[in-house]
C-alpha cells in the first residue's frame, strides 16, 4: 500500500518525544507472550461485554489480527458495509478518498506510526461504511482486545456515513489483566455526511501498564448529527486522547465522557468547532478518580460560526492522592454565538448523604447512589439495545467508583 | 408515651434556639406546631430525627422509652421517627425510582403503600432527578417517602409550602389515612392556616403546640379555639390566650 506521506517525514516524526510528555517507545519491536483464548474473553469481560455480545460483534481485533467478522453478511443485507481497513482501503473508493483526510498523519509520533504500519500492511482497524440513505437498524459491535504481555495494537478505523444514513456503533478496548506492557495506538477517522446520523459508544477497560494513544477526528456536515458516549473505568498506566470534532451548518455533535480510573495519567480532552451557522455542541464529562489517578479534562468549545454550546464537567476525587483538572475553554471568534459551562469538583455533599441517612439508607448506600446519579447522563438519541448496554456499564462503573 | 420531651434545650449549630421544650405524643394523631419564623420548629424536628448539627440537651427525651440522644440519625429513622425535610438537599442526577427502590429494600413498603404513589402524584415522577421537580411536587414526593418509611411518628416540616390546593386536599387524605390507617402520629410543622383547619375538620388533631419566644409548649387549647386565635390575633394573641388559660386552670 502507498505511503500517505513521505517516509522520512514520518520516520522523523515517530523518533519525536510524546506530545504530552509521557514517553512511549513506539518502535515497533516488541516481544510477545501469548495468554491463550481464555484471555480473550477475560478481557471482554472487563467491558461488561458477555459472550452474547462478543458473537454479536461485526469485527474483532485480538491484539494484531481481525479474529471475527461474523456479522458481516447482517449488514451487508441491511446496505452496510463493515470490513478491516486494508481491505476497505482496497474495495471501497469512497473509504479510500476519505482516508487521512479528516486526520493529518503528521500530527504527532502516534498518527505517523500508523501511517507507516498502513504503507507496510501492518494495521488492523475496522471500517464502517453506509452508503447513502441506509439505516442500519441493531448496532453494530466492534472489539479491540489485547491478549498479550508485550501486546501491541496499531489501528486505523473509518467510519463513513453518505448522506442521510444513520448507523450506531459500539466499540469496545480492552486488555486482559494478565496482558502487563501493552501499547494500544489507533486512529479513527469519522465522516457523517449531509443529514447523516451516528451513534457512537465506546467502552474501555485497560490495564495498570497499558498505554492507550487513541487519535480521534470527526466531521460532521451540514445537519448531521454525531452523539458520543465513552467510558474508561479501571486502571491504565497512561492514555491520552482529545478528539475534535467539526461541525459544519446545522450540524450536531454531542460527547459524554465518564471516567472512573483508579490509576494511571489520564488525559481526556474533547474539543467541538461550531463552524456552520447553527450548529450545537454540548459536551459533558464525569469524573471519578481514586487512588493514584490523575484526569485531566480539557474541554473546549470553539465558535467561528453563529451556534450554540455548552460545557458540563462533573468531578469527584475520592482519595487524598488522586487528582482531577477540569479546563472548560469556550473561544469565539463570531458575533452571536452562545456558549456556556458549568465546572464542578468536590467531594460528595454532606448534607446530601445526610439527608439519603435520614431516609433511612446506611452510608455506604447513600454514597453509592450518588456515584450512580453523578456517573448518570442521559444520551439523546441512543437505541434501546445500547441503552441498555449503557445501563449495564453504568453499574459496573458504581461498583467500581463506591468501592 | 411514644414520644416525650420535658425540659430540653435545642441547640442547633451549637447555639440554644429553644430553652424549653415541652413536647408529648400519646396516641396516633396530628401534633401541630405553629411558631413565627425562626422560632426553631425546623431545628426541634430536625433534633428529634437525629441530624448531627442538632441536638437536644438535657432534660428527657425518649422515643418508646429509650433514650434518644443514644440513637443515631440512621437508628431513628429506622425505628421510625422519621423526618420530612421541609428543604431536601439538591441530590444532582438522583432519579426518584433510585431512591425509592434503595428505600423498599430496608422498608419494602413500595408495593404495599402503591396507593400513595397516587394519591400524591408521585408515579409520574419515578423516572425523573428530584432536582427537576418543582417545590410543590417534591412536597409530595417528601411525604411519599416518608411514609416509604413506615413511620410510628412522621415529622412533616411544611409539607403543604408550595403545594397548590387540589394537592393540598389530597395531601390532607394522605395524613388522615396514615393517622387512621397507619397508626402514625404526625408532627406537623405549617404555616397554613387552611390546611390545619382542614385536618381539624377530619378531627385528628391531638394537640396544637406553640413555638415563641425561645419556648415550645402544649397551648392547651381547643384546636378550634386556638387557630381562631391564631388567625385573628397573630402568634401574640395566641401566645397570651393560653397563657391565661394556662393562669385559670391554675396550670
Amino acid at each position: 500500500m502507498a505511503l500517505i506521506a513521505d517516509k522520512s517525514k514520518l520516520m522523523e516524526r515517530i523518533q519525536l518525544p510524546d506530545p504530552l510528555g509521557y514517553n512511549v517507545d513506539v518502535k515497533p519491536v516488541f516481544v510477545e507472550e501469548d495468554l491463550g483464548e481464555d484471555a480473550v474473553y477475560k478481557a471482554a469481560q472487563g467491558l461488561g461485554f458477555d459472550g452474547r455480545i462478543l458473537a454479536q460483534a461485526s469485527y474483532v481485533v485480538v491484539n494484531e489480527k481481525a479474529a471475527l467478522d461474523i456479522m458481516k453478511r447482517r449488514v451487508e443485507r441491511e446496505g452496510g458495509y463493515v470490513l478491516g481497513i486494508l481491505e476497505a482501503l482496497r474495495e471501497i473508493p469512497e473509504v479510500r478518498r476519505v482516508a487521512w483526510t479528516v486526520m493529518d498523519p503528521l500530527v504527532d509520533k502516534y498518527t505517523s506510526l500508523i501511517a507507516l504500519l498502513e504503507g507496510e500492511e501492518r494495521v488492523e482497524g475496522y471500517v464502517v461504511y453506509v452508503p447513502r440513505g441506509v439505516k442500519i437498524e441493531f448496532p453494530l459491535y466492534t472489539c479491540m482486545l489485547i491478549t498479550k504481555r508485550y501486546g501491541k495494537q496499531f489501528l486505523h478505523n473509518i467510519i463513513l456515513l453518505e448522506e442521510d444514513s444513520e448507523a450506531t456503533v459500539v466499540t469496545g478496548c480492552a486488555v486482559a489483566p494478565e496482558a502487563y506492557y501493552s501499547l494500544h495506538v489507533g486512529i479513527t477517522e469519522i465522516v457523517i455526511r449531509q443529514r447523516a446520523r451516528l451513534n457512537y459508544a465506546m467502552i474501555h477497560s485497560w490495564a495498570p501498564d497499558t498505554h492507550v494513544r487513541p487519535r480521534t477526528t470527526v466531521r460532521v456536515e451540514e445537519g448531521g448529527s454525531f452523539i458520543s458516549y465513552y467510558v474508561l473505568h479501571g486502571r491504565v498506566a497512561s492514555l491520552h486522547t482529545h478528539p475534535k470534532i467539526h461541525l459544519a451548518k446545522n450540524a450536531r455533535g454531542y460527547s459524554a465522557t465518564i471516567i472512573v480510573a483508579e490509576s494511571g495519567d489520564i488525559y481526556a480532552g474533547t474539543t467541538m468547532l461550531l463552524e456552520g451557522e447553527g450548529s450545537s455542541a454540548e459536551i459533558t464529562s464525569r469524573l471519578i478518580a481514586k487512588k493514584e489517578a490523575r484526569i485531566k479534562s480539557p474541554l473546549r468549545i470553539v465558535a467561528h460560526a453563529k451556534g450554540r454550546g455548552h460545557i458540563e464537567c462533573l468531578g469527584i476525587p475520592l482519595s487524598p492522592s488522586a487528582t482531577i483538572i477540569s479546563e472548560p475553554t469556550l473561544e469565539s471568534n463570531t458575533d452571536g454565538a452562545e456558549l456556556t459551562h458549568e465546572a464542578a469538583i468536590g467531594k460528595l455533599r454532606d448534607e446530601e448523604i445526610e439527608y439519603l441517612i435520614a431516609r433511612g439508607l446506611d452510608e455506604g448506600t447513600a454514597r453509592r447512589l450518588l456515584i450512580k446519579a453523578l456517573l448518570h447522563v442521559d444520551v439523546p438519541g441512543i437505541p434501546s439495545q445500547v441503552r441498555a448496554l449503557i445501563r449495564a456499564t453504568e453499574k459496573l462503573l458504581v461498583e467500581k467508583g463506591a468501592a | 408515651m411514644l414520644l416525650e420531651v420535658r425540659g430540653a434545650k435545642v441547640i442547633a449549630n451549637n447555639k440554644t434556639v429553644l430553652a424549653n421544650v415541652e413536647f408529648v405524643i400519646g396516641n396516633p394523631g396530628v401534633y401541630v406546631i405553629v411558631g413565627p419564623n425562626g422560632s426553631g420548629k425546623t431545628s426541634f424536628l430536625s433534633a428529634l430525627a437525629g441530624r448531627p448539627s442538632y441536638r437536644l440537651l438535657g432534660g428527657v427525651a425518649r422515643f418508646r422509652g429509650e433514650d434518644i440522644s443514644k440513637l443515631s440519625l440512621l437508628d431513628r429513622a429506622r425505628k421510625g421517627l422519621v423526618l420530612g425535610y421541609q428543604i431536601p438537599p439538591r441530590l444532582r442526577g438522583v432519579r426518584l425510582v433510585d431512591l425509592v427502590n434503595e428505600i423498599d429494600k430496608v422498608y419494602m413498603s413500595r408495593e404495599e403503600f402503591g396507593w400513595l404513589e397516587e394519591r400524591l402524584g408521585v408515579k409520574e415522577f419515578m423516572e425523573r432527578s428530584l432536582e427537576s421537580l418543582s417545590g410543590g411536587e417534591r412536597r409530595r414526593v417528601e411525604v411519599y417517602l416518608v411514609m416509604l418509611q413506615r413511620p410510628s411518628v412522621a415529622l412533616l416540616d411544611e409539607p403543604d409550602s408550595g403545594v397548590d390546593i387540589d394537592w393540598l386536599e389530597r395531601l390532607a387524605e394522605v395524613i388522615e389515612w396514615a393517622v387512621r390507617v397507619k397508626n402514625i402520629s404526625v408532627v406537623l410543622v405549617s404555616h397554613t392556616i387552611g390546611f390545619i383547619w382542614r385536618l381539624l375538620g377530619m378531627n385528628i388533631i391531638r394537640e396544637i403546640y406553640l413555638a415563641w419566644k425561645g419556648v415550645l409548649t402544649r397551648t392547651g387549647l381547643e384546636a378550634e379555639v386556638a387557630l381562631h386565635a391564631l388567625r385573628e390575633k397573630g402568634f401574640n394573641g395566641l401566645a397570651r390566650m393560653f397563657r391565661r388559660s394556662e393562669l385559670s386552670s391554675g396550670g
